[in-house]
C-alpha cells in the first residue's frame, strides 16, 4: 500500500477494503477486531441495552437523545473556549 | 424491605429514608429552592423531554463528567415530579453506583430504586405536613376518604392522584379497603373521569396530564445564542439545538445566512 493511499484512508477520503485492513493489522500486529471496538464506556444505548429489555425503538430514541445531550454539553465548552474536538491520530501513533 | 402487595415499606426503613429526605430538603430550602425541577437543575443538567417511548419515565447518568437527569414529560406532570424526586435520591445517595454502572433508570426495580421511591414520597409529601393539611382541609375518618378528598390533597402537594392515595394509606389516613376502591379512578380507562372530577373540585388538570415540556437549563440557551453570535457554531447547529428544545430561530430574530456554507 502506498503512503498516499494510507494517507487518504486516514483522512476519510477513501474507504478501506477488507484485504487492506488485514494487511495493516498484520503489519501492526493487532487483531482486526481492534478497529471495530467502540468507545462504549459512556455510550447510553449500550448502558440501556445492559440494563433491561428495552425495545429497538427506545434504544434508537435514546441514541438520538444522547447525540443532543453531547451537543448541548459541548455548547457550554465552546462558550468557555474549552471545547477540544478529538482529532484522530495517525495509525502508527494510535497503536 | 416491604411485606405487602402495595409495596408499602416497613416503618423502620421509611423513617430512615425520611431523615435523608429531610436533610436534602433542608439543604435546598436554605437556597430558597422548593420546586423539584429547580432543585435537580441546581446539581445536574436537567432535561425534560416528551419521549416517544413510554418504557422510560426518567434516568440519571454521568456524561462527559456531567451529571445528567432526563425526565420523560410524556408522563403526567405528577408522575414526572415523582420521577424527579426519585432521581434526586440517586444523585445524592448512589454516587458509588453511578461510578460503577453510569446509568440509573427510574423504571428499574433494584433495592436502591425502592429506596428512591420511598425517598420521593417523603420528599414531596412530608409526613407532618400531609397530616396537617389532611386534618385542615379533609378531616374525615380513614374509612370515609373519598375521591374528591384525594384530589384536594394531590393538588396541595403537586403529585399524582395515585401517589397521594398511597401516601394516605401509608400514613394510616386511609384504610386499605378504601384504597382499593379509590385507586380505580386512576386507571387509564378512567382518565377522563378523574379529569372531570378534578375540574369539578376547582383545580386544573396539569398534574394528571402530560406537560410535554421541552426544557433544558436556560443558561444553555444563552450558550447556544452566544456561540452563534460569536461565530463559534454554524447557523444549522444553532437552529438544530433550538428546535430540539421547542424554540426557533425567528424568536431570536436570527436569519438564514446567505453566505454561510451549510
Amino acid at each position: 500500500m502506498s503512503r498516499e493511499t494510507l494517507s487518504k484512508i486516514e483522512n476519510d477520503n477513501r474507504t478501506i477494503s477488507a484485504v487492506e485492513l488485514g494487511e495493516i493489522c498484520s503489519i501492526l500486529d493487532i487483531n482486526v477486531d481492534k478497529f471495530f471496538e467502540e468507545n462504549n464506556e459512556d455510550d447510553l444505548t449500550t448502558l440501556f441495552r445492559k440494563k433491561g429489555n428495552f425495545s429497538k425503538e427506545t434504544i434508537e430514541e435514546i441514541g438520538e437523545l444522547q447525540e443532543m445531550i453531547k451537543i448541548f454539553i459541548n455548547q457550554e465548552k465552546i462558550f468557555r473556549n474549552e471545547f477540544k474536538p478529538i482529532m484522530r491520530k495517525p495509525l502508527w501513533e494510535e497503536f | 424491605m416491604n411485606n405487602n402487595k402495595l409495596n408499602i415499606p416497613d416503618e423502620l426503613t421509611r423513617l430512615q429514608i425520611k431523615e435523608l429526605a429531610e436533610d436534602v430538603r433542608y439543604k435546598y430550602s436554605k437556597k430558597g429552592l422548593s420546586d423539584i425541577f429547580d432543585i435537580i437543575s441546581e446539581d445536574a443538567f436537567l432535561i425534560r423531554m416528551p419521549l416517544k417511548t413510554m418504557e422510560v419515565s426518567g434516568f440519571s447518568t454521568c456524561f462527559q463528567d456531567e451529571l445528567v437527569v432526563l425526565l420523560n414529560s410524556n408522563y403526567t406532570l405528577g408522575h414526572e415530579r415523582y420521577s424527579g424526586a426519585h432521581e434526586l435520591y440517586h444523585i445524592f445517595y448512589n454516587s458509588d453506583i453511578f461510578k460503577k454502572e453510569k446509568l440509573l433508570i427510574s423504571n428499574a426495580k433494584t433495592d436502591e430504586d425502592t429506596k428512591a421511591d420511598i425517598f420521593a414520597a417523603e420528599f414531596l409529601m412530608p409526613e407532618d405536613y400531609v397530616k396537617e393539611v389532611f386534618y385542615k382541609i379533609i378531616n374525615v375518618k380513614p374509612n370515609d376518604v373519598l375521591e374528591k378528598h384525594v384530589i384536594r390533597m394531590n393538588n396541595a402537594f403537586k403529585v399524582s392522584y395515585k401517589a397521594m392515595l398511597k401516601r394516605l394509606l401509608q400514613l394510616n389516613l386511609c384504610l386499605e379497603d378504601k384504597y382499593n376502591d379509590l385507586v380505580a379512578i386512576c386507571s387509564f380507562e378512567n382518565a377522563e373521569k378523574l379529569q372531570a372530577l378534578t375540574k369539578k373540585e376547582g383545580y386544573d388538570i396539569r398534574l394528571i396530564t402530560p406537560s410535554r415540556e421541552k426544557y433544558i437549563p436556560k443558561e444553555y440557551v444563552e450558550y447556544i445564542k452566544n456561540n452563534y453570535e460569536n461565530n463559534k457554531i454554524s447557523y444549522n447547529n444553532m437552529k438544530n439545538c433550538l428546535n430540539f428544545i421547542g424554540l426557533n430561530t425567528e424568536q431570536f430574530e436570527y436569519e438564514y445566512p446567505k453566505e454561510e456554507e451549510i
